[in-house]
């Protein structure tokens, strides 16, 4: 008989699909002129999908990949989000009033971004250190 | 049961993400009032004729069987000389009996009519469904589709409707502000205030009187008369069009550009702003960069159309434009303006300068395109790029950054050189456009979007043809295919006079001046994808579209109806098909946008009789 599973860690599974499939759809429906940055989205993308199974059916080790995915969302976000505000403060400081309207809009998007990256993968990361504390 | 935190946060999101795929749609829905077409529309307009004329009495209307029950509200505007004469309005009955009302108050308008020598057009707007409204806000603003739904309220006991067209005449769409702290001028939808006063306006049109109370909304479906006196469907602001074609195209360039030299006033500077239904210019300070850039055009379509009329018109401009310069840094010439120097201004001036040379072979401004070339030549940076203002006083400004102007500057420099043949400004230009192609979009979200590039491509466009670098194609590429996504394609918007447009979503109108931009970053997009082998499939597709989009924003003589001077207003090109105002670079981006992406998706000439025939169109008959 196979061993029942925690309706947590089912949810989180399912939320990793859907966290891949909105990093998975960047690239589909915004495509950035980088191939590079596309690939690196699409291959976060992969890698949120894999850590799906891994939590749901891989055990400990498992678990860790999960863990180790949802850590490299968070620097992801960040990085992206830091690039963001970069471009913004570039925007702002080389074309005045109209800069500035772009920074606005610019800093909005990088909020938004840090939601994506940082929303589910946060919560999983704070479930999967409680589980792992628990004796 | 305990529900996870995150398991309420996903069902917010749920909520948020499902409410903003489902919400735009909301507020096209409303409760039908009738099955009516756009024939049957047209046939009921063509019944009216046929009574004004005399040719038929009212009651001889039979709607086929349909809508005999069910109340349908209509609202008959007579338009005399381009002025509304009389409005009627039939709330309360069916159809066929509505139709036969409003023929009855004809009849009773005739004679008047007949008594002068007047152009005279029908106009009928049938609310084809209803639906509520909030009370005010930003609920209120958006469920108001600028140009197809109308605003109708109780005044005077009876329930008054405001059709579309009367609020695009008197500006009321676009007049919320959303968020009045952060930016008081951005402003969408209607607002509620706007809308009352608009239906206590148009009660005191009807005859009713009072205060408006108890507002909603209507969908419009609107037929007017067209200069031969078809009934035609208006579509927001304009009326329907028959496919795009080359005939076609090439009369509505011809068109635009007979427009802007009729602009052109005696001293040399153009009507800057004109409100075609009001008949009176937009109070705006004159703007020398849109004079230029208009000079510009008028060359670019008198060279390729033939017509020395245009050419002419530019060299006129052109002759105000150097009367404007003054002394720029180390004996150069610019166009001085508020004390001071600005790069986009004497740029656009010595691009249409060069244009001229083009077009005339004329030697005329040889010596103040060179001095204007000394000035945007001393205006470059060590790294190619451009310082954008300069004053006498203070010199060069290094950190004032205005956007287009280093574009403008390179292609400026570029079309310069090829005109007078000079080495110097074709090197500048080539540093000017290596900038542009690379290091000016080295940051992040450069990766992600441009803004108005039609300038970068062009620039691209003409520097390749001399010094074919792979980047500059691929820029521009990347230019084309990022408007490409930006404008709607068939499928797109549920709005038929939009497609081809450039908006955020379909809830806006799309502003046609700037989607007239996009067309000609992607005309060069297309010549530049063609020269280099790329796949420009999707954006040729997308042009044709677009320019088909741009004609419909082009005042024909079947717009005429609401005209007060048609012979002033007919080929020019509005701001949007809601915002009914004609500027010189709305104009001007349209007709160089269709000129040049003519031949690349409709090839082939007209004969002549073809093009008199499409010329037609933009010829208002006198009754």
């Amino acid at each position: 008989m196979a061993p029942k599973r925690d309706g947590k860690i089912i949810l989180f599974g399912a939320l990793n699909v859907v966290q891949a499939a909105l990093v998975g759809a960047i690239p589909l429906v915004v495509p950035a002129r980088s191939a590079a940055l596309n690939w690196t989205l699409g291959a976060a993308a992969v890698l949120m999908l894999a850590a799906a199974p891994a939590l749901v059916f891989g055990g400990r080790l498992g678990r860790s990949l999960a863990m180790a995915v949802c850590l490299a969302y968070w620097v992801l976000g960040l990085a992206f989000a830091a690039l963001i505000v970069a471009s913004a403060s570039y925007l702002y400081g080389l074309y005045g009033r109209t800069g500035q309207s772009a920074a606005a809009i610019a800093s909005v998007v990088a909020a938004l971004v840090l939601v994506l990256f940082w929303l589910i993968p946060g919560h999983e990361i704070h479930f999967l250190r409680r589980r792992s504390e628990e004796p | 049961m305990r529900v996870p935190g995150v398991a309420r946060l996903g069902a917010v999101s749920a909520v948020v993400l499902i409410s903003a795929a489902v919400l735009p749609p909301v507020p096209f829905i409303m409760a039908p009032t009738a099955e009516l077409t756009a024939d049957d529309a047209k046939g009921a307009l063509r019944h009216l004729r046929a009574v004004l004329d005399g040719r038929v009495a009212p009651a001889a209307f039979a709607p086929q069987g349909r809508n005999e029950t069910g109340v349908v509200p209509l609202v008959l505007t007579i338009w005399r000389d381009g002025v509304a004469w009389r409005v009627y309005q039939v709330e309360d009955q069916p159809y066929g009996g509505a139709i036969r009302s409003l023929g009855a108050e004809i009849v009773r308008a005739r004679e008047e009519l007949a008594a002068g020598d007047h152009r005279v057009r029908l106009a009928l707007d049938t609310a084809i469904a209803e639906g509520w409204v909030s009370e005010g806000g930003l609920a209120f603003s958006l469920a108001f589709v600028e140009g197809r739904v109308g605003v109708s309220g109780e005044s005077g006991g009876r329930r008054v409707y405001v059709p579309p067209s009367e609020l695009i005449r008197f500006g009321r769409y676009g007049s919320f502000t959303p968020l009045p702290a952060f930016d008081p001028r951005f402003k969408i939808g209607l607002d509620a205030r706007q809308a009352a006063s608009a239906v206590a306006r148009q009660a005191d049109q009807i005859g009713v009187g009072g205060k408006a109370s108890h507002l909603k909304r209507f969908a419009a479906l609107t037929v007017v008369e067209g200069d031969d006196l078809r009934p035609r469907r208006l579509l927001k602001g304009t009326v329907e069009r028959p496919p795009l074609d080359r005939v076609r195209l090439d009369a509505a360039v011809r068109a635009g550009a007979r427009y802007l030299a009729r602009a052109l006033r005696d001293d040399g500077r153009f009507r800057y702003n004109y409100a075609p239904l009001k008949n009176a210019d937009v109070r705006e300070s004159y703007n020398w960069p849109r004079h230029a850039g208009t000079a510009y055009s008028l060359a670019l379509v008198g060279r390729a159309l033939g017509e020395p009329a245009f050419t002419a018109a530019s060299e006129r401009a052109l002759e105000r434009f150097v009367k404007q310069l003054g002394d720029g840094p180390t004996g150069s010439r610019c166009l001085v303006e508020r004390g001071g120097c600005y790069l986009g201004s004497s740029a656009l001036g010595l691009l249409a300068m060069a244009e001229h040379k083009i077009a005339s072979g004329s030697g005329k401004f040889a010596p103040a395109a060179r001095a204007v070339a000394a000035f945007v030549m001393a205006m470059q940076r060590e790294d190619g790029f451009f310082y954008h203002d300069w004053s006498a006083k203070r010199g060069i400004d290094r950190a004032s950054m205005k956007l287009y102007a280093s574009q403008q500057g390179v292609f400026a420099l570029a079309r310069y050189a090829r005109a007078f043949g000079d080495d110097a400004a074709l090197r500048a230009a080539e540093r000017g456009m290596d900038y542009l192609a690379g290091p000016y979009w080295d940051h992040f979200l450069g990766t992600y979007f441009f803004g108005q590039e039609h300038w970068t491509c062009l620039a691209a466009e003409e520097m390749f043809a001399v010094r074919p670098k792979p980047e500059y194609a691929a820029i521009c590429l990347a230019i084309g295919d990022h408007y490409n996504r930006l404008c709607h394609a068939p499928g797109e918007t549920p709005f038929r006079e939009d497609v081809g447009g450039m908006s955020v979503t379909h809830m806006f109108t799309p502003h046609i001046g700037g989607t007239a931009t996009a067309a000609e970053a992607m005309v060069s997009a297309v010549v530049l994808g063609r020269a280099t082998g790329a796949d420009v499939g999707p954006i040729e597709d997308q042009l044709r579209w677009t320019l088909a989009f741009l004609e419909k924003g082009q005042l024909t003589a079947h717009d005429a109806f609401w005209l007060p001077d048609p012979g002033v207003a007919v080929g020019g090109v509005l701001e949007s098909q809601t915002a009914m105002r004609i500027r010189i670079d709305n104009v001007q981006h349209v007709i160089s946008a269709m000129l040049r992406g003519r031949e690349l998706v409709y090839p082939g000439r007209p004969t002549a009789s073809e093009e008199k025939a499409a010329a037609r169109d933009y010829v208002v008959s006198s009754r």
